[in-house]
């Protein structure tokens, strides 16, 4: 039996509704599982003991209803892996890295792949993905693997008004999947410097255009209402368990 | 007898101007020609203490225009690694004027630059900019590229000012003789490699650099006419001198060549120049604003002439300073002062030039 603390934000809701509702059927000698703490709430988890704790009330609350531990405290020995879902928003990420010059043109200002490279690890290790990897490491050497958000759904480009949207598709439309290949691969350098495994966004759910395909958006559900509520209809954010299935069957693989 | 000395207020004099008065209260050094207003966008360019000047803006609520913005999310210290936020655009320092003619011409299309490119460990460097990137460009293409954006940014932060600010540092330069262009630092320094037949000195005279800024300035007016200019000459002495003089002579034969250069470009009433270099070397101040190396300036001297600065602008055009006086409640020199201890080091390539000093 391999067991597997699955810890993230609120996009782990995607993983942990696929996870009980039929890949758990599937992969009998795994167990998952799942402490998520929406927004901000991993910044406040903090490594004590061989525990990741927090005082946080609402996150305490939180990881309760994800993990249905009690104490909810993540309890690293009684675990084979660390996975770490969310905690990093790819697509503003990339959005950084693709300034126009100017409001009236389609020329990017070009940043240097060494600067972006600078960038995006900074923005890992000081983001809340880098605390939660900082805290694990500071009590055990457990694998830890790590995926970010996926990227947007294509459908925010239906959803901003025509003015923003000129701008976005200014900005987006010439990007090419290589671009998130360049990221993706300062990602794993940073990760793996935190002796971590890096898992990209699954390639089949991407669009050419680096947004995340519309099919992955229907169905996708809030994790604070006990994964029983809808996402609201203007979110492009959140995927729906087909996405965190793809994901979990990807860790699965990596592990082995 | 009357003569045109009886009515001339104490300034004009040396002893009641200079000697009489403590050298902090040696006041009235820069009559200022234009406002510089809320509202206006004033952009920086030149040599090392240039950095002072943009600093000091940017504290002190003045719009200090970035041609050529970071990604988001990078942190100060590295933006400064990379030569964002160090002046409008991302060239490095520009210490001739020469070289300040060549980014213009370059960036308007008059001319095209060399595609020339120094290499070292499989990483390339800008031979233009050979310290913006700390480990260099990933290939040739990306080098261009980026040029590009730096040219793209010239154009944009010339069209976009309202002032543009540029402190002269040198006179001396190392040019290509067979390309004609001048390079910011001798080749072999700090990238390239040094080739006697191909890389000349050149120590610009008077004239050379005159006709250099007034080709910058009608570049410039072409683009934005409303346009002005604000002048400096940056205090810091040479760290090197390959003219063949002692470094102090060459030192004073470059500073004062610009300083020459500076007020003559003044005389004109949409040119201004500021006289930041008499604030830190005229005697009167006896050296106390350099550091130890006799060389750097002390934080105390840049906040000396930075408040100079703005106490010279609200005397003389109150409209400058009263709108940041309500949105920025700290007085000017504190505000200079926290530039300051808010920078670190600055972004000054020809100190590297010290490392080929022999000790003997």
């Amino acid at each position: 039996m391999k067991r597997i603390c699955v810890i993230g934000d609120s996009h782990l809701a995607s993983l942990k509704v696929a996870w009980v509702s039929g890949l758990a059927e599937r992969y009998p000698s795994v167990n998952l599982t799942f402490f998520g703490a929406g927004g901000n709430g991993i910044g406040r988890v903090v490594a004590r003991e061989g525990r990741l704790v927090t005082t946080e009330p609402h996150v305490i609350h939180s990881f309760t209803i994800t993990s249905e531990v009690d104490p909810p405290e993540v309890v690293l020995h009684h675990y084979d892996a660390i996975f770490v879902h969310g905690l990093f928003p790819m697509s503003l990420a990339i959005l950084d890295l693709l300034r126009i010059e100017e409001s009236s043109s389609r020329t990017r200002q070009h940043f240097s792949s060494a600067l972006r490279n600078r960038v995006i690890s900074h923005r890992l290790e000081t983001g809340l993905a880098g605390h939660l990897i900082r805290q694990i490491r500071k009590v055990s050497q457990l694998p830890v693997y790590f995926s970010p958000h996926a990227c947007f759904c294509e459908t925010l480009l239906g959803m901003v008004s025509r003015h923003e949207c000129d701008a976005f598709h200014r900005m987006m439309g010439p990007l090419e999947l290589s671009v998130l290949d360049s990221i993706e691969a300062e990602l794993v350098r940073t990760i793996s410097h935190n002796q971590g495994f890096y898992l990209a966004q699954p390639r089949a759910t991407l669009t050419e255009k680096c947004f995340t395909r519309a099919e992955y958006l229907n169905g996708a559900v809030r994790m604070t209402s006990g994964f029983s509520e809808a996402q609201p209809d203007d979110d492009f954010t959140h995927m729906n368990p087909q996405y965190g299935s793809q994901l979990l069957e990807m860790l699965f693989s990596a592990l082995g | 007898m009357e003569n045109p000395y009886l009515n001339l207020p104490c300034e004009a004099f040396w002893k009641t101007g200079v000697v009489e008065r403590e050298s902090p209260e040696i006041a009235n050094l820069w009559r200022p020609k234009f406002p510089l207003l809320p509202t206006e966008k004033i952009s920086t360019a030149g040599s090392c203490f240039a950095q002072h000047i943009s600093n000091a803006l940017q504290a002190s609520g003045f719009q200090w225009f970035n041609g050529e913005p970071p990604p988001l999310g990078l942190p100060a210290e590295v933006q400064k690694e990379f030569g964002y936020g160090v002046f409008s655009f991302r060239t490095g320092n520009i210490y001739t004027a020469a070289m300040l003619e060549q980014w213009v011409c370059w960036a308007r299309g008059v001319s095209n630059p060399p595609d020339e490119v120094f290499t070292k460990d499989g990483r390339y460097y800008d031979p233009f900019r050979p310290a913006i990137e700390p480990n260099g460009f990933r290939d040739k293409e990306e080098l261009f590229a980026s040029r590009a954006t730096t040219l793209r940014s010239i154009i944009r932060v010339i069209k976009a000012s309202d002032v543009f600010v540029f402190t002269f540092g040198l006179t001396e330069a190392w040019c290509n003789k067979s390309g004609g262009f001048v390079y910011p630092m001798c080749p072999g320094t700090l990238a390239g490699e040094f080739d006697p037949s191909e890389h000349v000195f050149k120590n610009y005279d008077y004239s050379e650099i005159y006709k250099s800024m007034q080709r910058v300035m009608a570049i410039s007016l072409g683009l934005n006419p409303s346009l002005r200019f604000l002048f400096t000459v940056s205090p810091v002495p040479l760290t090197a001198t390959a003219s063949g003089e002692h470094v102090l002579t060459a030192t004073t034969y470059s500073k004062s060549v610009l300083r020459a250069v500076a007020g003559d470009l003044a005389k004109a009433d949409t040119v201004d120049y500021f006289p930041s270099y008499e604030m830190i070397t005229a005697p009167a101040f006896r050296g106390r604003f350099y550091e130890p190396n006799l060389r750097s300036v002390t934080p105390e001297g840049v906040s000396f002439v930075m408040s100079n600065f703005f106490n010279c602008l609200s005397t003389s055009h109150p409209e400058s300073m009263a709108q940041h006086a309500t949105s920025t409640p700290r007085p000017v020199i504190d505000s200079a002062l926290l530039a300051i201890r808010a920078q670190n080091d600055l972004v000054c390539e020809d100190v590297l030039m010290e490392a080929f000093a022999r000790t003997n």
